[in-house]
């Protein structure tokens, strides 16, 4: 917990606007990205952004001041974007992300790998995804993780590793196996 | 090095961990695992899209939006607050007032029945009386005003259905015959004028509620003159030894 955090959430329970924006800012893009790639659509993912802050906003009392708060606001992101997700019916996700993720123009192939690597992770369960989202792509370490969702850290590495698995396994079965040789080493 | 170790440096390998197991162990393995070499491979490919892909931006004007939401939010929670924190305690003090009013009239009307059976009892409670006095000089002037307004209040009651009663008599009246003071003090009356056949429903529908409504107007004087005269006079609670 920093005394940054605690001033900003006094000043957002004053109503001070200046207090307001700072928390909007600090933390507008680290919950846009998480909702929009847990669930892969633009606008459902503004549209949960902004849910999002307003449940911040009226849970701030009961914020612990004696934990940090970012792994508190993504917990609520994640799982705003669960209950997103179990309430949307099923369709054929959209690909209007694709032309959005990358910066800049990549290579086909590169697209290509892409697409491949986000339709896997669409695919796993809500828990999987979250943890996946939130340490690749996010780069939240283990321990924020552990602490957004309240989970033991190693609960947390269990599931990272069984969701790598099956994008992996995923990956695969889509053909993405290049034919050069160990690259690793 | 097996396929476990083997997986394992490729979660550290994800992980981005220092790698903790030599290289020249796991390409040995490489070499002769055909399924670990495929996962790594995929590892690799899958670390490399992964760094490709950059963070999503959102549209422009989001986080003013979100903003004066949020504002707005905090205004309306804060009115609702405002109201709560005054209307709950006049609630209260309204139930309260309520409750009291409830309590006290049962209590108020049964008194004239204790009245009548305590009367020997007041000869013998004078010397009672002065100290009741004292006591209850602030409780007498809340009840005085209590039994002026019951006083008004059936004394409203009285008047309107007094006055809606006398209303419907007297149009009932129109058709009844007309008793005419004979000058020798005898009383004449003078027959109806006969009515068409139309009209004759009409005057027994009157004649009717003529003297349907006869007996409701006498209960409800009845009723009004007992309620005036079981209430109390101020003095007769004094009396009383209260």
């Amino acid at each position: 917990m920093s005394v940054d955090d605690a001033g900003l959430v006094r000043g957002c329970l004053r109503g001070d606007p200046h207090a307001v924006r700072t928390l909007v800012d600090r933390f507008q893009s680290e919950v846009f990205g998480i909702c929009f790639r847990m669930l892969h659509h633009r606008h459902d993912a503004e549209d949960v952004t902004q849910e999002v802050f307003l449940r911040i906003f009226r849970s701030l009392r009961r914020w612990d001041a004696s934990r940090p708060l970012k792994p508190w606001v993504v917990g609520i992101t994640v799982n705003r974007c669960r209950t997103w997700l179990s309430q949307r019916t099923r369709r054929p996700e959209l690909a209007d992300y694709l032309h959005e993720v990358a910066a800049a123009p990549l290579p086909d192939d590169a697209a290509e790998l892409m697409r491949e690597i986000d339709a896997a992770v669409a695919v796993l369960r809500p828990e999987y995804r979250s943890v996946f989202v939130l340490f690749h792509q996010q780069g939240q370490p283990y321990e924020d993780i552990a602490l957004a969702l309240d989970r033991p850290v190693g609960t947390i590495k269990t599931w990272l590793h069984r969701a790598r698995h099956e994008v992996l396994e995923r990956l695969r079965q889509r053909g993405m196996v290049s034919e050069v040789g160990h690259e690793l080493s | 090095m097996n396929c476990l170790e083997s997986e394992e440096w490729l979660h550290q390998y994800l992980d981005g961990e220092p790698l903790r197991l030599a290289h020249v162990e796991l390409d040995r393995h490489l070499a002769e695992c055909d399924r670990c070499r495929e996962l790594h491979t995929l590892a690799h490919r899958l670390n490399v899209g992964l760094r490709q892909s950059s963070p999503p931006k959102p549209l422009i004007g989001l986080a003013e939006r979100i903003t004066t939401n949020l504002l707005a939010q905090h205004r309306r929670a804060r009115r609702v607050r405002i109201v709560i924190r005054f209307a709950a305690p006049l609630a209260a003090s309204l139930l309260v007032a309520v409750l009291y009013c409830l309590v006290r009239m049962p209590a108020r009307l049964d008194r004239p029945r204790d009245a009548v059976s305590s009367a020997s009892a007041r000869n013998t409670s004078q010397e009672s009386q002065t100290e009741v006095h004292r006591d209850s000089a602030a409780e007498t002037s809340g009840k005085l005003s209590l039994q002026r307004k019951l006083e008004e209040a059936g004394e409203a009651v009285a008047a309107l259905t007094r006055r809606a009663a006398d209303e419907t008599l007297d149009q009932g009246r129109t058709f009844l015959p007309v008793i005419l003071p004979d000058p020798a003090g005898r009383e004449v009356s003078l027959p109806l004028p006969k009515m068409s056949p139309a009209a004759e429903p009409f005057q027994d529908m009157t004649e009717g509620i003529t003297g349907g409504l006869e007996p409701v107007t006498a209960s409800a004087r009845r009723a009004v003159d007992l309620f005036l005269h079981e209430i109390p006079p101020i003095g007769s609670e004094r009396k009383q030894g209260l």
